[in-house]
């Protein structure tokens, strides 16, 4: 007879280290969904169908797909493969998902009813933006770019078109100066088009104009 | 050990040492939900639908997994398990097809049933999907829609567990793990041996037997063994097989003999309709059915049949058989074995009918056919030789039944002028005359009329005597009536065939027949009023065929006469008055019909099942049970099959045919039969359809007392 956890018992905080700044919970616990499939024995409902539906709940979670309910939903469905599941793997990963709804509630939270992602990980909630006062018109992140979703040129400050970029990330590596960055919704005030390298500085003088954009 | 006792919601149950709760539960009618436990195979608790809670225990386990022990108190309905069962059943439902109504297991299928038990609806999960889902389905037996499948992982066992073939497995593919055979080949390529096992057990739509393959309009345990379906007999084939297979020959007569008095008859001469329904067809031809049973009957020298099967005491009724050809004698030999007294009246100096005297010696040989004709004589039926029964009225005085199975001994002549010349013959005189020995005025050429088997039959017969042989018949080609391999061997043997011809007269005089006037036919039917022949002729296309002599295959008739005492049809069928048709009654209580006199010119086996209906008939008539089904040799069914490499490409044993100029200077059969390896090869690539009549069905909660 395979050995059936209590959920009650289980000592859910204690198996996980809390995570390092910059890790996003959300991402994190999909990671260890992913990671579980690949290595579960996948046979039984819980193992094959229970992380199959985990996974689709949180990869929606974190893509801006997530509906009203999916947090109770996906409580009932990771609370079940942690009592009922019959290998390590998935068995780990249920209680990791756990650990992280318990722990982390504020930012399942906010993944779910604010779209944003605190630690700017989840690709659907953040943008990726050029630091005019940073960037020295290098176009090395327009090269990198897969997407081709930089506009720019020698001397110019890059711009970033929102709407194409896929949020790959590629650019951010490339920059030698660190102007390109992610942004959570709050970006502060960039230029539409591509300007000349230092002309953006004469509105320093008024600071950063953040605008509050609230996703819907 | 003893039996356990434990009490289900209250209820004390008791259980057979080692069971499991969930299997002593159902036992006792009380259901626990489940799915992937089958009653014949271990578990596994895939679905976790059969969670119970147990007094002391925290937290719920599989009864399918739990022992019943003694004083164990069983918990199979709370809010708490109904919760977990939901949450297990909406996640199965979450990748499954939403389209219950287009599967071809819609209201037979136990996900569907336990979708009404736990009355869940499929929308509170996602909509989940599968890559894998359309990886190996390509095989003719096995339709497999794994997007239906819930991997519940009954066929993986059963084609394990089961069987001993194990090609089936849990498959991983990146993060999908699926149901599939290794290297996802298809099953063939995996050493499949296409018993079905795994769709009997499939609890979904996921494996269904390939559309068509089975007869709808029989019960399901006949129709899944269909050779025996087609059967007119319905003979256990793939039990005969397997015995043939292991070398066991009078044991598979035996088996046939449950069914048929004449298995080595059979063996030459049946049209092998089992073979028309064979499943092995679906791979690449269907099993040599009736060349294995000829092989055995040859090699059937212990006579394990003998002795067994039932005997009454004697009743003191006594039946006249009319008539010693299959259904007669076939009749005779079950009454005599129900305890009657019986006199077979054969109008011929020998017994067997059409058997005997009604085909060629080369199709089934004398000695075949009295051999077999003897075993019944020496079970104590009388047969009175030489006896024309002119009245079944007078027999009826004498006897408490009688049956008339006189056949169709009687061929017609068509309406042609000349049909009346002295060298102009039916093909059932001349059949008989050729096995009797006696001669005909045939010339070297001679027409025979007829495009059926019987006119092959006597066209072949002609040319081994020595007479050339012309067949002229209505059907051109692929139309004509006769099996391809007798026109055939018939044409190779020298025969000459003008098909698509209608004759028009005989020419010569009534002392001397010399020739066949015909012409080119394009089209032709029967008028359905009058029956009369309608044609379009081929103009000027009118020849004459030179010829000696003439017979005609035109049909054959039952000589039965008003004088005979039976109510008779306008064809000379005797009726039963009460339903106005042909059938075993008759309008003389007391006598009985079987065989071509009901049908019409048939085949032997029908002959040999109307029989055996018309013995169990008068049986009855007669104060007995009309049983007589009996079994002759107990079955051993070995399930565990094991894999074969390569078995569904084993292609079909063909007897080989001897060459045409030798076959047809003698009467020895024309074929040459299968050699030792040829019959263990050919019955072993039965796929033993009938192994799975004894997996036995699982029952949905509807079934159970409890639930
Ligand atoms: S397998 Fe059963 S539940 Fe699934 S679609 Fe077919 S009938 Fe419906
Ligand atoms: S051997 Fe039988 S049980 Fe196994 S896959 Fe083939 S048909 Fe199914
Ligand atoms: S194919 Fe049928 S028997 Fe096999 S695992 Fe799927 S649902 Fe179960
Ligand atoms: S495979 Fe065997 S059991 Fe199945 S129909 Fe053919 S002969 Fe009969």
């Amino acid at each position: 007879m395979s050995t059936k956890i209590d959920l009650q018992n289980l000592p859910v905080t204690e198996e996980f280290a809390p995570l390092a700044e910059g890790v996003c919970p959300v991402e994190w616990a999909l990671e260890r969904v992913a990671e579980a499939r690949l290595i579960s024995c996948g046979r039984s409902v819980t193992c094959r169908d229970g992380l199959t539906q985990v996974q689709a709940i949180i990869t929606d979670i974190t893509t801006g797909a997530g509906q009203p309910g999916d947090l109770a939903m996906l409580r009932d469905v990771v609370g079940y493969i942690a009592a009922m599941g019959d290998c390590q793997a998935s068995l780990t990963a249920a209680r990791g998902v756990l650990f992280s709804l318990d722990r982390y509630a504020a930012e399942w939270d906010a993944h779910c009813n604010r779209k944003r992602c605190a630690a700017l990980v989840c690709k659907a909630y953040i943008s990726v933006i050029c630091l005019p006062e940073r960037c020295q018109g290098d176009t090395a992140c327009l090269k990198a770019c897969p997407a081709g979703a930089i506009s720019g040129g020698p001397g110019l400050i890059a711009v970033v078109d929102e709407a194409r970029c896929t949020r790959c990330g590629d650019c951010l590596t490339v920059c030698p100066h660190g102007a390109i960055a992610r942004s959570g919704p709050m970006k502060p005030k960039l230029p539409d088009a591509p300007i000349p390298v230092g002309s953006f500085a004469t509105a320093a003088a008024a600071g950063v104009v953040r605008r509050r954009r609230r996703a819907e | 050990m003893n039996r356990a006792t434990l009490t289900v919601d209250g209820r004390t149950i008791s259980a057979n040492p080692g069971q499991s709760v969930l299997n002593a539960a159902l036992d006792a009618g009380i259901y626990i939900p489940h799915l992937c436990s089958h009653p014949d195979l271990p578990p596994q608790a895939n679905c976790k639908l059969c969670v119970v809670e147990v007094a002391g225990q925290d937290g719920v386990v599989c009864s399918c997994e739990l022992p019943a022990t003694d004083g164990l108190q069983v918990v199979t309905q709370s809010s708490a398990l109904l919760q977990r069962r939901k949450v297990a059943l909406e996640l199965m439902l979450a990748g499954h097809p939403k389209d219950c109504v287009s599967c071809k297991r819609y209201m037979n299928c136990e996900l569907q049933a336990m979708i009404q038990y736990l009355g869940t609806v499929h929308s509170r999960m996602r909509v989940t999907t599968r890559k894998t889902d359309d990886l190996n389905v390509d095989n003719p037996i096995v339709v497999r829609e794994m997007e239906r499948c819930i991997q519940c992982g009954r066929c993986v066992r059963a084609c394990d567990d089961l069987r001993g073939v194990g090609i089936l497995g849990f498959n991983r593919r990146g993060d999908e793990v699926y149901v599939g055979t290794a290297g996802d080949v298809p099953l063939g390529e995996a050493g499949c041996r296409f018993c079905s096992a795994c769709v009997a057990v499939c609890p979904t739509g996921a494996l269904q037997d390939q559309f068509g393959i089975f007869r709808d309009d029989l019960p399901w345990e006949e129709a899944i063994v269909p050779c025996s379906a087609e059967c007119p007999a319905h003979a256990d084939i793939p039990a005969y097989l397997r015995l043939i297979q292991q070398g066991r020959h009078s044991e598979a007569i035996a088996v046939i003999r449950e069914k048929v008095p004449f298995p080595h008859v059979l063996g030459y001469v049946c049209n092998h309709r089992c073979e028309s329904g064979c499943k092995r067809t679906a791979l690449n031809s269907p099993v040599s059915i009736r060349n294995l049973k000829r092989y055995a009957a040859e090699r059937d020298t212990e006579h394990v049949w003998r002795g067994k099967g039932f005997h009454k005491e004697r009743s003191g009724k006594r039946v006249a058989v009319v008539g010693g050809g299959p259904a007669g004698l076939t009749a005779a030999f079950y009454l005599n074995k129900l305890g009657h007294d019986v006199t077979v009246y054969e109008k011929q100096n020998v017994a067997g009918g059409y058997m005997a005297l009604g085909i060629p010696e080369f199709r089934a040989p004398t000695a075949v056919v009295q051999a077999e004709v003897g075993y019944i004589v020496e079970s104590g039926v009388r047969v009175r030789y030489g006896q024309n029964v002119e009245s079944a009225a007078a027999l009826k005085a004498e006897h408490e039944a009688v049956l008339v199975a006189v056949g169709t001994p009687v061929g017609k002549k068509l309406r042609l002028p000349g049909a009346d010349f002295r060298q102009v013959y039916t093909a059932v005189d001349f059949l008989r005359a050729s096995r009797l020995g006696q001669t005909l005025d045939l010339g070297q050429t001679c027409c025979v009329i007829g495009g059926g088997n019987v006119a092959f039959d006597v066209a072949g017969t002609l040319l081994r005597m020595g007479v050339r042989a012309t067949v002229v018949c209505l059907e051109k080609g692929e139309a004509m009536l006769a099996d391809r391999e007798e026109i055939e061997s018939a044409c190779s043997e020298g025969a000459v065939l003008f098909d698509g011809h209608s004759n028009e007269g005989i020419e010569g005089t009534p002392e001397q027949v010399t020739g066949l006037r015909v012409h080119e036919v394009s089209e032709f039917h029967f008028d359905r009023a009058t029956g009369a022949l309608v044609e379009t002729a081929v103009p000027d296309s009118t020849r004459v065929i030179a010829c000696d002599s003439i017979v005609f295959a035109a049909g054959q008739a039952t000589g039965l006469t008003e004088g005979f005492g039976l109510e008779l049809n306008r064809f000379g069928y005797p009726v039963d008055p009460q339903s106005g048709k042909s059938g075993h009654r008759t309008s003389l209580d007391g006598v009985f019909c079987a065989g071509d006199v009901i049908t019409g010119t048939s085949f032997v086996i029908n002959a040999i099942e109307s029989g055996r209906q018309a013995a169990s008939l008068i049986d009855r008539y007669l104060g007995g049970d009309g049983q007589i089904d009996e079994v002759l040799v107990e079955r051993e069914r070995q399930p565990k099959i094991g894999k074969v490499d390569g078995f569904h490409l084993q292609a079909r044993q063909e007897l080989s045919l001897r060459p045409a100029a030798e076959r047809v200077c003698d009467f020895q059969p024309i074929n040459v039969n299968f050699n030792a390896d040829q019959s263990v090869c050919e019955a072993s690539r039965c796929l033993q359809c009938d192994l799975r009549k004894d997996i036995r069905k699982s029952r949905i909660w509807s079934e159970y007392a409890v639930k």
